[in-house]
């Protein structure tokens, strides 16, 4: 089953590489919904989520034709996707530098209770107190990519990533705390 | 019970009321950390943020950027860019020229007068 469904994801995309505008557009259809997840949960905004989504799709299509193993895609795509919100994040602070007047717009996070669960607005607190490298490294991991597909993403080894993802993790903790549990 | 021993009991008593009464569910929530049930909450609270019709959106978006930087385009603002430095090059070359042609009409003149004022003393 699962081989079967690696073998059609496999096909849209050598038809994606050929130009095929179905093809690409299927795999923008079967994608959008996971890589704006996983561009929220590491930028941590709801407004820069559909720009920065649009921007992932925009450079797929326009550089999948240089991907070597369209086995591969999945981890090439949440690549793109992270690449593209560590460029934003340092884009959005080198802003803040030149845009004085702007910053304390830029530094305002979601206000809490803006989403519907207290769990959701602790977890959210709690990754925006980590470095953006890792909370990609924990999306990732929540994306089911493998310790290895990650590594490649980060451009690391396999010994750096399972370090940095057990140390994120520890800090994810360190800040999770659901309100009713902080007030008690 | 004498008297210390009942001291630490109420004390123990009033630290105990300032707890809540599913204090252990917190302690065991926060202590696990994030639940997958809240990463898929989040996950979800993304993907709500994408109005219906992005594929369309991009593939707009992409033919947009393929027709701005068209052969016929590039080839364009190549020509345009070509003429315009062309055209900046003969204007100043054409006005250093014009500089340079009224200063020597200028020395030639004050040659000719105070030649002529040399010969006229001369004579």
């Amino acid at each position: 089953m699962e081989n079967t469904k690696t073998t059609e994801l496999a096909d849209i995309v050598r038809a994606a590489q050929r130009g095929d505008e179905n093809a690409q557009r299927d795999l923008i259809v079967s994608y959008q919904r996971r890589v704006a997840g996983f561009i929220y949960a590491v930028i941590g905004r709801s407004d820069s989520v559909e720009d920065l989504t649009q921007t992932v799709f925009i450079k797929m299509v326009r550089a999948i034709s240089l991907l070597q193993a369209p086995s591969q895609f999945e981890a090439w795509l949440f690549r793109l996707a992270r690449n593209a919100c560590i460029d934003h994040i340092r884009r959005q602070r080198l802003r803040r530098i030149f845009v004085q007047f702007g910053a304390e717009h830029a530094e305002i996070a979601e206000p809490e209770g803006a989403v519907d669960s207290e769990e959701l607005d602790a977890l959210r607190h709690a990754l925006s107190r980590l470095r953006p490298a890792d909370r990609a490294l924990l999306a990732l991991a929540q994306e089911g990519r493998s310790q290895a597909e990650m590594a490649d993403i980060v451009g690391t080894s396999v010994v750096v990533v399972k370090a940095r993802l057990h140390r994120a993790r520890e800090r994810l903790r360190s800040f999770y705390q659901p309100r009713n549990a902080h007030e008690s | 019970m004498n008297p210390e021993r009942e001291a630490w009991k109420a004390l123990e008593e009033n630290a105990a009321s300032l707890l809540k009464d599913n204090f252990a569910d917190h302690v065991m929530r926060v202590s696990r950390g994030p639940t997958d049930a809240a990463w898929q909450q989040l996950r979800a609270h993304g993907a709500a943020q994408i109005r219906p019709g992005l594929a369309d959106r991009v593939m707009r978006a992409i033919r947009g950027r393929i027709e701005e930087t068209s052969p016929f385009g590039h080839l364009a603002l190549g020509a345009l860019t070509v003429a315009l430095c062309m055209a900046a090059v003969l204007f100043h070359h054409n006005r250093q020229y014009r500089i340079q042609e009224e200063r020597n009409v200028a020395e030639w003149q004050q040659l000719a007068s105070e030649a002529q004022q040399y010969f006229g003393f001369m004579q």
